[in-house]
């Protein structure tokens, strides 16, 4: 991969510019998500990791965990990426959120679809470019398992994953949520383009 | 003592346990000297590669173990092979483009055909993923599914 692509000397600055990326698409998910529910629920990203395939095992386990994976298309260049969304509070969530137990999938499955939607508005939005998400699709095994079959498709073509950690809060209740980007090099290097563009 | 070895990574051990978590479509690849007692576990992706020598690809990990296991004076007669993995673990496969897992399977069985290295135990494909320990003492492989289920090959 072109060194100017990798993430080993990525600066303070430019984790800032990826936070904030974040706390734009968790931002926009939240005001979605409490218009659906009638209740008030904000979102924020306090951490962001960036992380070579080879480190994943460091911050994915062998835990089952509830995820929904969303293929991201780019109109030009085609499929560029995708976003893994894990839920590892799953059944507080869907209890937090609609009161009812039996429908934690399908709960899940739509607070998924609107966060990679906003998610993915968000990114395009911030990189100048368009997005189209496909329609998310249910995971529930070893997140490493999921995760490491993702970043196959684009092991060819790209080397770094990108991890939001995320809170969902509502009332005094709080959610971790993890939203993972997993670029192939050409939107990587819209992501660079965009640090390229600070200060 | 425990060595992980990590997505698109290849590790040698004499001694203790090569461990590798979370094989979805990728294949978990050991290959074992048995007279040298020593072992070689990868973690590969995808099935061949694009040119870069790198264990990210099936066919170059097989290569790069074969070839740290003769510098450490093994031979390439006493190597026997056992690999595990290759799940489709996407259930829509509108989000997989090209059955990865498959096709690091069939890369795994050509790629040890074409170099003599004898394919003795595989457990491939399904739909779950698995975590695989390889001991280097004597070459056993253990597959963990994320169910909980094992399964000595």
């Amino acid at each position: 991969m072109d060194k100017n692509l990798s993430f080993e000397q990525v600066s303070a600055e430019e984790i800032d510019a990826l936070k904030e990326l974040g706390n734009i698409g968790v931002a926009h998910a939240a005001s979605s998500l409490s218009t659906m529910i009638g209740k008030i629920v904000e979102m924020s990203v306090p951490n962001v990791i960036l992380a070579k395939i080879s480190e994943i095992h460091k911050y994915f386990q062998e835990k089952i965990v509830t995820g929904v994976v969303t293929a991201l298309e780019e109109v030009e260049n085609g499929r560029s990426g995708y976003l893994y969304i894990l839920f590892p509070e799953a059944k507080k969530l869907a209890n937090l959120l609609i009161e009812d137990s039996t429908l934690i999938d399908s709960t899940i499955m739509e607070i998924g679809n609107i966060i990679s939607s906003s998610f993915c508005n968000a990114i395009a939005d911030m990189l100048g470019i368009m997005l189209i998400p496909s329609p998310p699709s249910l995971s529930e095994d070893m997140s490493v398992a999921i995760i490491e079959a993702i970043v196959a498709q684009i092991a060819e073509k790209g080397d770094s994953i990108i991890i939001f950690e995320t809170e969902l809060k509502e009332k005094d209740n709080a959610i971790d949520i993890l939203i993972t980007l997993v670029p192939d090099e050409k939107f990587l290097s819209y992501i660079m383009k965009m640090f390229g563009m600070l200060g | 003592m425990e060595i992980i070895v990590g997505i698109g990574e290849v590790k040698i051990a004499r001694s203790g346990v090569l461990k590798t978590i979370g094989l979805g479509s990728c294949v978990g690849i050991g290959i074992y000297e048995s007279k040298l007692k020593a072992a070689a576990l990868a973690h590969a992706m995808l099935p061949r590669s694009n040119g870069s020598k790198t264990a990210k690809f099936v066919d170059s990990a097989v290569e790069i173990m074969v070839e740290s296991l003769v510098a450490l004076g093994g031979d390439k007669r006493n190597l026997i092979a056992k690999v595990a993995g290759g799940a489709q673990v996407f259930k829509h496969l509108t989000l997989e483009n090209l059955r990865i897992g498959e096709r690091n399977v069939e890369a795994v069985r050509e790629t040890l055909r074409d170099r003599g290295i004898r394919l003795v135990s595989e457990d491939v494909g399904g739909n779950i993923g698995r975590t695989v320990y390889f001991f280097a003492s004597d070459g056993r492989m253990l597959v963990r599914y994320s169910i909980g289920d094992e399964l000595w090959i």
